[in-house]
């Protein structure tokens, strides 16, 4: 960006930044100190209003509770129900009051005074005598204390009411007598919210009811009353500010908000609790904030004048500055295409004038160095040229004889080394300064014994005859190993009267190594060609004679390698299968087909086998021969004959399966479905092979599908689904079982336990009440309320008063018992000492009136942490097992116990009673087991309490058991979980 | 160059006008749909505060507008009017309300009482019987008059026998306090104000006879059928609530302690005498007929004592449909 643009967009930034903050401040700071103002105003008229609201709330009280006082009304009221009320002169002097109080209260639709039923007695309006209100608000609101009735809809009038009853009390004795009731019309109301005065032209007050729907008319739609549910936020607001102490209680908030026509307005509330109304002064937002309009455009203005102002201010200051500089440039540009007479200095007296003029001495000094520079300059290049083509071609060269792999040596006659290029050093491992000084060891020396004759040879020839010779010879190697030399003389000169040879050699070990290998290669071949297990015949394409073939094919033929050589590919084939064996030949041949299979070949014993014929084309010196792999594949027939045996068999038991079979592919493709299966899903196999499954397919899981049967009717089949392979593909084997039937019947089975429970509980019930009766009626007759009794019918009856206790027993513990099976039963847990359980069942057990019968210890451990349990539950758990060890010890003691282990807490009750046999102790636990501690069946208990405690003990997550030895008593344990971490928590 | 320097200069002043206060366009809040709902000071519809406090409701796009109104028939009023959403209540006001036919289904339980609901009685008295002759306080067409009706209904004595001392429900307790009453029949945590005089003691509470006392929460029944997305928000952040409740019960009773005005551990001491049935028990309760049966039964008390005069049929006015489409929406 240029100076000239950064300078003034600078001025415009800056401007646009200030003017926009401080007419954002200036915008903000008017539009809150408005807003609070309007506030303020509609706040004041919302109190005033509400106030007014209450004290015409009041005013009705009042009014009504006056009317409560009539002595008129009281004694029509005393008089009421026992001769027809529309009789007497009391009903017409009530009627009288009623209707001149309502002709006084013109705001009043209706007065009704209800006796203590309910009923209307008496009203200002006839036609409402004899009408039951006991059911209605005002009547029930009413008996105790005055109370008005929220506004409500009555239909009869066709207007919204509201109405306002109070008690009538008896003057002198304060009793009951009625009630007295107005229907009020709401002018009133809305009068005192109508008042519009500081309301400005959009403000309205309307009243809300605690349902949120208007109470008095909008004062811009018509007939809303009790039919607009207001849902601003100014009534929420109002509901949190309803005066009472609330955990949602916080200031009043000064906000706009969408109000319920949907425009926006401020507002303002007050709450009359005792209605529970919202009071509501509201105002549009866009009255409140229209002195802001003009404010707005002003700033608005301001915003285009003042940055534009400062953006053309900053041109013109740009200008001034850059000027000078345009001109110091344009002199530099042209100082700079070599014109060294250009002049760019001004007059003027700032840093730019003393720039420009330090420049133009600048350019007079250079002007006169430029010259003898720019001679010598020339001088020194020339040199430079020709000393840089001579080094080039050095490194050429040097490269060339270093970098090539091959050996350059010059050799005199007498086989002196006169030039060695350094690189033999990598092949031979001499340097050559070593080659050139000598050793006791020659080059001759060092070659093989058994070439070096032959090189000899070719050596004395090259300067005699200059032969130049091209031949492969070995070396020893400065590391001593033997390496192979492809040398090459090149030239044979004469030089000062001696003669010279050029020449080049490169290692060619590798080679020579490879050479070895591959003929080493090739005999292995041959005894692996020998020795397959395939028979091998190389046959020449358009003779059809065999070239060769390998040991094995020979042997399968049955004839030598020799017989073979002279025979044909028709002589080792059926002459009826011979057209057929042929026309395979010369598709192979075409490279049709690479593989002949099930071709029939004949031994020369003239025995025949099968074989499968593989071949590829092969070209040996200029001809092209069919090679030929056979293989005898008559074993493999066999077995595949035994295949289609098997699998015919398979196909025969699955088919005649009752389960159904299907096979279903990885992509859930149908691949097989016998007939069991089509019966359960209705369709036939041709159908659905080749198509989805449809159902999920999950391996080691058991599904219920929902059928249709024979296609016709639902059923359910059990499907268990196992991996399988399927035609050399995995797959998943999915058999399904027919459990329709079987489905049934556990409906059947859960119905009928439900309905056991449903009978259980019924007949549990049943049974207890006339129980309830009887036990009663005997108490009566013991305690002697229905006249005095001998012993003997108070010994009859003590027996019938036990019998009925134990039956209430019996079907207390039925209905736990049937309660804790069917889950019905609720635990309530939390933390508890069991220590306390223990003592307060102690407290129970052990009664003064138990003078007689064994004692009961305790031996507590007090560390025992607190446990979660229901207390009630455990308690029946120790009654039960302390019952139980009274029931059976006469003498000696019980002891009760508790104990912790490390994660549980532990109670045992302990009796020196008779015990329990051994083999009894395992039944003891079972329902409606009833076990003497000898053995011997006992009555007096249900059998079901054992049994009722190990369910409460297990549902608590603990565990019960006892021991016994018989004829020395008996120790019940059972244990609570010590869950402490979580009654941390509780 | 110049026209360019100008469509900045215009550009920078539009972005300025555009972010000053009153230019732009304000960020609308979500609009909230509010469902008034009637109820109560009952322990057991505590989760509600808590849904409403713990902002569920309000993710949901509803807001719970607490309404109080102890008087039923008031709300029987407010419902005919159209003005009520719903309301939670027990199953035997739903009974009485049914049968002056006000427009109302019940959609789910809400709680179970078991063992909060009681009859206290003077130390004297020890067992139903007994309370023959003697003054019996709790409020008319309330629970307690459902709990002792259906309770000498099985006995088979007649609420005539006593002399009932009619109260409002939350002056029940203090009229047995102060000697006007020889035993009461109310709920927590009055049952335990009333505990409070000297010999006073339970002589039977619905722990030992449950389904009399079931909350139900009942909603008016344009709404249930013209708008059951609406109710099925409700009911979903109750359960949600619920759940809540069980994973933190410190903070959750926290919560709702305070609109009772008791201490945390009061409250959740209180509600150990109810249970609170997750969607999956409702739906098997509703299946099996126990809401059905409770209705019916009480129906039956409420017809033998003259309460209504013809027994409402179960069928109209239960309906588990939503709870079901709660349970496939969550799946």
């Amino acid at each position: 960006m240029k100076i000239a643009n950064k300078i003034s967009f600078s001025f415009f930034a800056i401007a646009i930044i200030l003017t926009s903050a401080v007419g954002t401040i200036l915008y903000l700071v008017a539009r809150e100190d408005l807003q609070k103002s309007i506030y303020n105003k509609l706040d004041t008229v919302v109190a005033s209003r509400a106030n007014h609201i209450e004290t015409y709330l009041k005013m009705l009280e009042i009014s009504v509770g006056q009317l409560s006082k009539s002595t008129v009304l009281e004694n029509f009221l005393k008089t009421s129900g026992k001769e027809d009320i529309r009789q007497g002169e009391s009903f017409e002097k009530a009627m009288k009051r009623l209707a001149r109080t309502k002709e006084a209260n013109p705001s009043i639709a209706e007065f009704l005074l209800m006796d203590r039923i309910g009923k209307v007695i008496a009203s200002s309006n006839e036609s409402s005598v004899g009408i039951d209100k006991s059911s209605d608000s005002f009547f029930f609101g009413g008996q105790k204390d005055t109370y008005i009735k929220d506004a409500y809809y009555f239909e009869a009038y066709k207007e919204p009411l509201i109405a306002v009853s109070a008690p009538f009390l008896d003057s002198n004795t304060g009793e009951f007598l009625g009630v007295i009731a107005a229907r009020v019309r709401l002018n009133d109301l809305n009068n005192i919210v109508r008042e519009k005065t500081g309301l400005g032209d959009t403000g309205e007050i309307y009243i809300v009811n605690k349902y949120g729907f208007m109470v008095t008319h909008s004062r811009f739609k018509k007939d809303l009353v009790l039919k607009q549910r207001v849902d601003t936020q100014n009534v929420r607001e109002a509901r949190l500010h309803e005066g009472r102490e609330h955990p949602l209680s916080e200031k009043k908030k000064i906000n706009v908000f969408p109000g319920y026509r949907g425009v926006q307005v401020l507002g303002a509330h007050e709450y009359i609790s005792q209605m529970k109304w919202a009071v509501l002064a509201e105002i549009d937002a866009s009255e409140v904030f229209r002195p802001l309009v003009k404010i707005r455009l002003v700033f608005l203005a301001i915003l285009f004048i003042v940055p534009l102002t400062a953006w053309l201010v900053g041109i013109f200051i740009a200008k001034l500055i850059t000027d000078p500089l345009h001109k110091l440039h344009k002199g530099t540009e042209i100082i700079g295409s070599g014109n060294l007479d250009c002049k760019v200095g001004t007059d003027a007296k700032d840093e730019v004038g003393q720039l420009s003029r330090a420049f133009d001495e600048m350019v007079e000094n250079l002007k006169k160095n430029t010259t003898s520079i720019e001679n010598l300059n020339k001088e020194i290049a020339g040199r430079k040229k020709t000393e840089d083509v001579l080094k080039v071609l050095e490194k050429k060269y040097r490269s060339l004889v270093e970098n090539i792999p091959d050996v350059v040596w010059t050799t005199d006659i007498n086989g002196s080394t006169i030039f060695i290029s350094p690189n033999v050093e990598k092949i031979y491992g001499y340097t050559p300064e070593e080659i050139y000084k000598g050793s006791d060891e020659t080059w001759f020396d060092r070659i093989h014994p058994d070439d070096k004759e032959k090189v000899k040879r070719t050596f004395i020839k090259l300067f005699e005859k200059k032969e130049l010779y091209d031949i492969e010879y070995r070396i020893k190697s400065k590391d001593g190993k033997w390496i192979w030399l492809y040398d090459r003389a090149t030239e044979v000169y004469e030089k000062n009267g001696i003669k010279y040879a050029d020449g080049i050699f490169s290692e060619i070990t590798e080679r020579k190594k490879t050479e070895e290998a591959l003929k080493e290669s090739e005999g292995k071949f041959r005894a692996i060609f020998d020795n397959v297990n395939d028979g091998i015949l190389l046959a020449d394409t358009e003779i059809k004679k065999f070239y060769t073939g390998n040991n094995t094919a020979c042997q399968m033929l049955g004839y030598s390698l020799e017989e073979i050589k002279n025979l044909g590919v028709t002589d080792i084939h059926p002459e009826e299968d011979l057209p057929y064996v042929i026309e395979q030949f010369e598709r192979q041949v075409r490279k049709e087909i690479a593989v002949a299979k099930d071709l029939p070949v004949k031994r020369k014993d003239g025995s025949v086998f099968y074989a499968d014929v593989n071949t590829s084309s092969v070209a040996l010196a200029g001809r092209t021969y069919l090679l030929g792999i056979f293989r005898d594949i008559t074993e493999r027939k066999k077995l595949e004959e035994q295949l289609q045996i098997n699998k015919a068999s398979f196909y025969n038991i699955v088919e005649k399966s009752t389960d159904g079979v299907i096979v279903v592919d990885k992509e859930g493709i149908v691949q097989f479905i016998n007939h069991a299966a089509e019966n359960l899903f209705g369709h036939k196999a041709e159908d659905m092979i080749g198509e989805m499954f449809g159902f999920p397919v999950v391996t080691d899981e058991v599904m219920e599908l929902d059928v249709i049967r024979n296609g016709k009717e639902p059923g359910i089949a059990e499907m268990r689904v196992v991996e399988t392979q399927w035609e050399d593909h995995g797959a998943r084997l999915a058999l399904l079982r027919d459990i329709t039937e079987r489905k049934g019947v556990e409906e059947k089975l859960k119905e009928t336990i439900r309905m056991k429970s449903v009978f259980i509980s019924t007949v549990s019930h049943e049974l207890r009440t006339p129980l309830t009766a009887i036990k009663g009626g005997i108490d009566l007759v013991l305690d002697g309320l229905a006249g005095n009794i001998n012993e003997e019918q108070k010994e009859v009856l003590d027996i019938s008063k036990k019998n009925v206790d134990r039956l209430t027993r019996l079907i207390n513990n039925v209905l736990d018992f049937q309660k804790l099976n069917s889950g019905k039963m609720k635990f309530n847990l939390e933390a508890n000492d069991i220590n306390q359980i223990v003592k307060d069942v102690y407290k129970t057990m052990n009664t003064p009136a138990k003078a007689t019968g064994p004692d009961i210890l305790l031996e507590l451990d007090t560390s025992l942490p607190r446990c979660s349990f229901d207390s009630d539950m455990i308690t029946q758990v120790l009654t039960n097992l302390v019952n139980n060890a009274m029931k059976f010890t006469e003498k000696g003691n019980i002891t009760i116990k508790t104990s912790k282990t490390e994660d549980a807490v532990l109670v045992s009750v302990s009796d020196t009673g008779c015990g329990i046999r051994k083999e009894d102790i395992s039944k003891l636990f079972n329902n409606f087991e009833q076990l003497g501690h000898g053995g011997e069946r006992k009555t007096g208990g249900t059998g079901l309490g054992l049994a009722i405690s190990k369910e409460i003990v297990v549902r608590h997550g603990g565990m019960i058991w006892a021991e016994s030895e018989h004829g020395k008593g008996s120790k019940f344990t059972f244990t609570l979980p010590m869950w402490t971490n979580l009654l941390d928590n509780i | 160059m110049l026209r360019r320097d100008i469509t900045y200069i215009l550009l920078f002043i539009l972005l300025a006008i555009a972010f000053f206060p009153g230019c732009g366009q304000k960020p609308q809040e979500q609009e909230l749909t509010s469902i008034t709902i009637a109820f109560q000071e009952w322990v057991g519809y505590g989760p509600f505060y808590l849904a409403q406090e713990k902002g569920f409701c309000k993710e949901d796009g509803i807001e719970l507008v607490f309404v109080e109104e102890h008087l039923d028939s008031a709300r029987c009023d407010a419902f005919n009017q159209g003005m009520l959403d719903c309301e939670a209540g027990t199953i035997d006001l739903l009974v009485s309300k049914v049968a002056q036919g006000t427009p109302i289904v019940a959609v789910m339980e809400i709680d179970q009482s078991f063992g909060s609901d009681a009859i206290v009685a003077a130390e004297t008295i020890t067992t139903l019987e007994d309370l023959k002759g003697k003054r019996v306080a709790l409020a008319r067409d309330d629970v307690g008059e459902t709990l002792l009706s259906a309770l000498f209904y099985k006995k088979g004595l007649s609420l005539n026998s006593v002399i009932i001392v009619s109260k409002h429900p939350e002056e029940v307790a203090g009229a047995f306090l102060n000697g006007e009453a020889d035993a009461c029949v109310t709920w927590e945590p009055q049952v335990t104000e009333a505990l409070g005089r000297p010999g006073a003691h339970i002589i039977t509470s619905n722990r030992e006879h449950p389904g009399i006392i079931i909350d139900t929460l009942n909603v008016r029944r344009d709404l249930v059928e013209n708008n059951p997305g609406l109710v099925k928000k409700l009911m979903r952040n109750w359960f949600r609530a619920l759940k809540y409740y069980n994973e933190h019960p410190l903070e959750a009773s926290e919560i709702i302690a305070k609109y009772y005005k008791i201490t945390p551990e009061q409250y959740r001491k209180q509600v150990q005498g109810l249970t609170w049935d997750d969607y999956e028990q409702q739906r098997s309760a509703a299946e099996g007929r126990e809401w059905a049966d409770a209705f019916n039964a009480i129906a039956e008390v409420k017809l033998a004592n003259a309460r209504i005069s013809r027994k409402p049929d179960a069928s109209k006015f239960l309906t588990h449909t939503l709870l079901e489409k709660l349970y496939e929406d969550s799946k």
